[in-house]
C-alpha cells in the first residue's frame, strides 16, 4: 500500500536530517522538527520543513470548486453543502490563492465528515435540545471546604502479595505458607519476598492472622506514611458483586469475566455489575450525587478517557482529559480571524438521525475547545511549591494533578476527582525484577506527591486510593512470574486517613481445601472485601450521604454485603 | 513434563524431548486455529478495521462462513482457495457485501466508523501530495536531495501509529461504547472513539493544521 512508503524508516545519512528524538515540534505543536532557524510563518515558503503538501487546485478554479475537490479527496464527497459554503466564505478573505487554498484545507480537516465516515445532516440550532451547558464558573467556594480524591490505578494486575506480605504470624505460620506456595523448596527460593527484603509494619488489628506484615523494600515512602498513621491497607480485596466462596463464586459472579484484564478493569471502574446506571463509573456517579446536593466538582483523567469518571449525561460536568504535560491548546496561531469559531460552526448541531460517528467527533471537539480554554488560562497562573526529585512520566502525571488542584477555586469547585494510571503491572514473567523497577517509581510518585500536597497545605484534604484489576497467582509460572488471579491487597493514604492498620481479612492458607474456603487453584484467592469496602467510607468522607438513596446510586452493589465488610467514614478517616 | 509418556526410552527417562514439544505446540495451535470461536472472534474485529464499527449479525455470519469455507462469491467471481481460514475470501466477504457497497447504506446513521488518527494523517498526506522539498533558504550545500519520511512518536501525538501499540490489546477494544453523545444513548460501539481524547484531539488538529501551514 502506498502509504507504507511514507512510513518506512529510510535512514538519511545527512546531518541535516531532523532530530526527531524530542517528539513534539517546535513549530506550533506540529508533528516534526525543523531544519533551520527562524520562526514558523505561513507564507507558502515552507522554510521550516523538509517537505510539504504539494497539491494545487486547477488554475482559475473557484473557491467552491476547490472546496468540492477537497471534499472528494478528503471526505469521499461527504462534506455538506452548508459546510462548503461556510468554509468558502471564511477563506475568501485570505490575500492570495495559496493561502486561500491552505485555509480551505485546514477547515476541511477539522470537520466531522473528515474524521468519520458518517453522512451528516445539520440541524437548525434548537436551544431546547442542546445538552445542558457545562456549569459556569461560580463564586469560589471557601478553600477550607475543598477535598480531592486521587484514584491511583496500577493497571495490569499488581502482584500485591509481594507488595504486602505476611511477616510475623502465629499460631499459623502464614509467612511460611506464603513462601511455600510461591515456590520455596529445598531447590529454589520461589518468587516470594525474603524477610530481609520486606519493611516490617505492625498490623494493629487483632483479627488478622499476623501481628506484623512486610511492605516491599522499594516502598519506604509508603511504609513511612503507614507508621505516621496516614496510610492503611485493606487485605484480600477484589471485585465482588456479593459475598462468594471457592464453591459458589461462578454462580455469584455469573456476569463477570473473571481473570480477564478488560473485564475486571471495567468492573473495577464501574462497580455496577447489573448496569443499573449503564455507561457510568463509580467516580462519575459519586460526583453526580454531589452535584445534585449543590456541591460543585470536577473530574480529571491524566491518562486517556476513563470510564471511572463518567456520570449520567446532564447531571454534571464531563471529565477533563489532560496528559502528563498539562493542557494542550488548539490552533493557537490561526490563519484567519475567529478561526476557532468557524471550526465550531462547521461542527455544529446535527439532526437526531445524522451519522453518529461524525456527531461524536463534533461534540468531542466542541467539548475540547470549551474545557481547554477554561483550564489553560487557570493552569498558567500556578507553579509547583517543591522540587520534585523524580522526572519520569508517572511522576509528571502526579505533578499535573497537584497543579490542577491549585486551580480549584478558580474553577469554582470544592471537590476534585483525579484518575491517574500507570501500567505495566501484568508480570507474567520475572516478577521480582519488574516489581523492583516499578515499585521504585510508585515510591517516587508517593514521596514527591505527598511532599507537594503538604507544601500546598492540602494534605488533610487529599486522599489517594490505589486500585488494580486483580491480584496475581501465588503459584508462580515457568517464567518466574505470576498469572491472573483475583483477591489482593490495596492501600489508601492521606492526611485525614486513619492509618497504621491492615483492614480486611488477610488469608491464612493458600492451598485448595482451606478452612475458609477461599482458595482456588494456583493460589488464586476469592476476595473477602469488595472494592466497595474502601469506596464506602471514602465516598462518605467526600460528602455522599451514607444513608438513603445516594449511596445506593454510588455503590449499587454495596447492600449485598454485611455491614462489617464495608468501612464507613469513621473507620477510615479521622 | 511431556504429555506423551516415554518411559520405555531409557535415554530420555520419560522427560520431554524437543520432538514432543513440537508435536504439542502444533496440536495446541491447531486447536485454537480450528476452534469454532475463531472466525466469529476475528470477523467483527477485522470488519472494524475496514471501517464498519457495528456490522450486523448477517454480515458477520457471511464473513464467518467465508473464513470457514475459504471461499466467497460475488458477481460471479469467486475469491479464496477453498481452504479453512482463507483471508482473501474473508476480505472479499467484507468489502463486497451489500453493507459495504449499497449506496443506501450511508443513510443509516449507525453506518461507518470514526477514522483512526494515523489513517486521517496519511489520507491528507497522500491526497494532498506530500513530498520532500528542501527549502532554498538554508545555508550551505545540500547533502541530500530527498529524505525518507518518518513519523516518530506519532502515537503519542495523535493517538495511534503503526507498530506502536502499547499492549496486546491494541489502541482500543472492539466493544468500546462512547460515554457521551448519541452513541452512548444507542449503545453503539466505536473503538476508535476511545482514543478521541482531549489531548489527542488537540494533537491531531494542531498536527494537521501545522502540516498544511508550515509543512510539518
Amino acid at each position: 500500500m502506498l502509504y507504507l512508503e511514507y512510513l518506512s524508516t529510510h535512514t538519511s545519512t545527512s546531518l541535516l536530517n531532523p532530530n526527531f528524538s524530542k517528539g513534539l515540534g517546535s513549530c506550533k505543536e506540529g508533528l516534526s522538527t525543523d531544519p533551520g532557524y527562524g520562526s514558523c510563518v505561513e507564507d507558502g515558503q515552507y522554510t521550516e520543513s523538509y517537505g510539504h503538501l504539494f497539491y494545487e487546485p486547477a488554475a482559475n478554479s473557484s473557491l467552491v470548486e476547490q472546496a468540492e475537490e477537497l471534499s472528494l479527496l478528503l471526505t469521499a464527497g461527504r462534506l455538506t453543502n452548508d459546510n462548503i459554503d461556510k468554509i468558502v466564505s471564511a477563506c475568501s478573505a485570505r490575500p492570495d490563492a495559496g493561502s486561500q487554498f491552505r485555509c480551505l484545507q485546514q477547515l476541511v480537516v477539522t470537520s466531522g465528515e473528515f474524521h468519520s465516515t458518517s453522512e451528516v445532516t445539520h440541524a437548525v440550532v434548537d436551544e431546547a435540545s442542546q445538552p445542558a451547558p457545562a456549569r459556569k464558573l461560580q463564586e469560589s467556594t471557601a478553600p477550607e471546604d475543598y477535598k480531592a480524591i486521587v484514584y491511583y490505578n496500577l493497571a495490569g494486575g499488581v502482584d500485591s502479595y509481594n507488595m504486602l506480605a505476611p511477616y510475623s504470624c502465629s499460631p499459623i505460620d502464614v509467612y511460611d505458607n506464603y513462601r511455600k506456595v510461591r515456590g520455596q523448596s529445598e531447590l529454589a527460593e520461589g518468587i516470594g519476598m525474603p524477610l530481609d527484603r520486606l519493611l516490617e509494619i505492625p498490623a494493629n488489628n487483632t483479627e488478622q492472622p499476623c501481628s506484623s506484615f512486610g511492605i516491599h523494600e522499594m516502598l519506604p515512602a509508603l511504609r513511612d506514611l503507614y507508621l505516621d498513621e496516614e496510610a492503611l491497607f485493606i487485605a484480600n480485596a477484589g471485585f465482588l458483586s456479593a459475598p462468594a466462596t471457592a464453591d459458589n463464586y461462578r454462580d455469584v459472579l455469573d456476569k463477570t469475566r473473571l481473570f480477564s484484564h478488560d473485564g475486571m478493569a471495567l468492573e473495577m471502574k464501574l462497580l455496577d455489575v447489573h448496569d443499573k446506571y449503564v455507561g457510568t463509573g463509580v467516580g462519575g456517579r459519586m460526583l453526580d450525587t454531589l452535584y445534585q446536593a449543590g456541591i460543585n466538582a470536577n473530574a480529571f483523567s491524566v491518562d486517556g478517557e476513563q470510564e471511572l469518571l463518567v456520570g449520567t449525561p446532564g447531571q454534571g460536568d464531563s471529565p477533563f482529559i489532560v496528559n502528563s504535560e498539562g493542557v494542550v491548546e488548539i490552533n493557537d496561531d490561526p490563519s484567519i480571524e475567529n478561526m476557532n469559531e468557524v471550526i465550531k460552526d462547521i461542527n455544529g448541531a446535527s439532526t437526531i438521525d445524522s451519522g453518529v460517528f461524525a456527531e461524536t467527533w463534533s461534540s468531542k471537539l466542541l467539548d475540547t475547545f470549551a474545557k481547554t480554554e477554561l483550564l489553560k488560562a487557570e493552569l498558567d497562573k500556578v507553579s509547583l511549591q517543591t522540587t520534585w526529585t523524580a522526572d519520569h512520566s508517572d511522576a509528571r502525571e502526579f505533578k499535573t494533578v497537584t497543579q490542577i488542584m491549585q486551580t480549584a477555586a478558580a474553577r469554582g469547585v470544592s471537590r476534585d476527582l483525579f484518575f491517574v494510571r500507570t501500567s505495566g503491572w501484568d508480570t507474567h514473567s520475572d516478577v521480582d525484577a519488574r516489581l523492583i523497577e516499578k515499585f521504585t517509581r510508585v515510591n517516587d510518585c508517593i514521596r514527591d506527591f505527598v511532599a507537594e500536597v503538604k507544601a500546598l497545605g492540602l494534605w488533610s484534604k487529599v486522599t489517594l486510593v490505589q486500585f488494580t484489576e486483580f491480584g496475581r497467582t501465588l503459584d508462580q509460572n515457568s517464567n518466574n512470574g505470576a498469572d491472573h488471579a483475583w483477591g489482593g491487597h490495596h492501600f489508601m493514604l492521606g492526611g485525614s486517613v486513619k492509618g497504621a492498620t491492615v483492614l480486611g481479612k488477610y488469608p491464612k492458607e493458600f492451598e485448595q481445601g482451606d478452612a475458609d474456603n477461599l482458595v482456588l487453584s494456583r493460589g488464586r484467592m476469592v476476595p473477602t472485601s469488595p472494592w466497595d469496602s474502601m469506596w464506602y467510607g471514602t465516598a462518605e468522607w467526600f460528602g455522599v450521604n451514607a444513608t438513603g438513596p445516594d449511596m445506593d446510586k454510588v455503590l449499587p452493589m454495596h447492600k449485598n454485603f454485611p455491614s462489617d465488610v464495608l468501612y464507613d467514614k469513621n473507620q477510615l478517616f479521622l | 513434563m511431556s504429555l506423551m509418556p516415554d518411559g520405555a526410552n531409557s535415554a530420555t527417562h520419560g522427560e520431554m524431548t524437543v520432538k514432543d514439544a513440537q508435536y504439542e505446540t502444533e496440536a495446541i495451535l491447531d486447536e485454537y486455529f480450528y476452534h469454532p470461536n475463531t472466525a466469529p472472534f476475528l470477523c467483527p474485529r477485522v470488519m472494524q478495521r475496514f471501517g464498519f464499527s457495528n456490522p450486523s449479525g448477517r454480515y458477520i455470519a457471511s464473513c464467518v462462513e467465508a473464513y470457514r469455507t475459504g471461499s466467497y462469491t460475488s458477481g460471479g467471481v469467486s475469491f479464496g482457495t477453498g481452504k479453512y481460514g482463507d483471508l482473501a475470501a474473508m476480505a472479499a466477504s467484507i468489502v463486497l457485501d451489500r453493507e459495504a457497497t449499497d449506496p443506501a447504506i450511508v443513510l443509516d446513521p449507525a453506518h461507518g466508523n470514526m477514522r483512526e488518527p494515523i489513517l486521517k494523517l496519511t489520507n491528507l498526506m497522500r491526497s494532498m501530495d506530500y513530498r520532500t522539498h528542501i527549502p532554498e533558504t538554508l545555508d550551505g550545500p545540500l547533502m541530500q536531495t530527498s529524505y525518507g519520511i518518518k513519523l516518530p512518536s506519532i502515537a503519542a501525538k495523535i493517538g495511534n501509529g503503526p507498530y506502536m501499540f502499547p499492549s496486546v490489546f491494541s489502541y482500543y477494544l472492539p466493544g468500546y461504547i462512547p460515554t457521551s453523545g448519541s452513541m452512548a444513548k444507542t449503545q453503539l460501539a466505536s473503538p476508535e472513539a476511545s482514543i478521541v481524547t482531549t489531548p489527542n484531539i488537540a494533537g491531531i488538529i494542531n498536527g494537521l493544521l501545522s502540516l498544511i501551514k508550515y509543512g510539518k
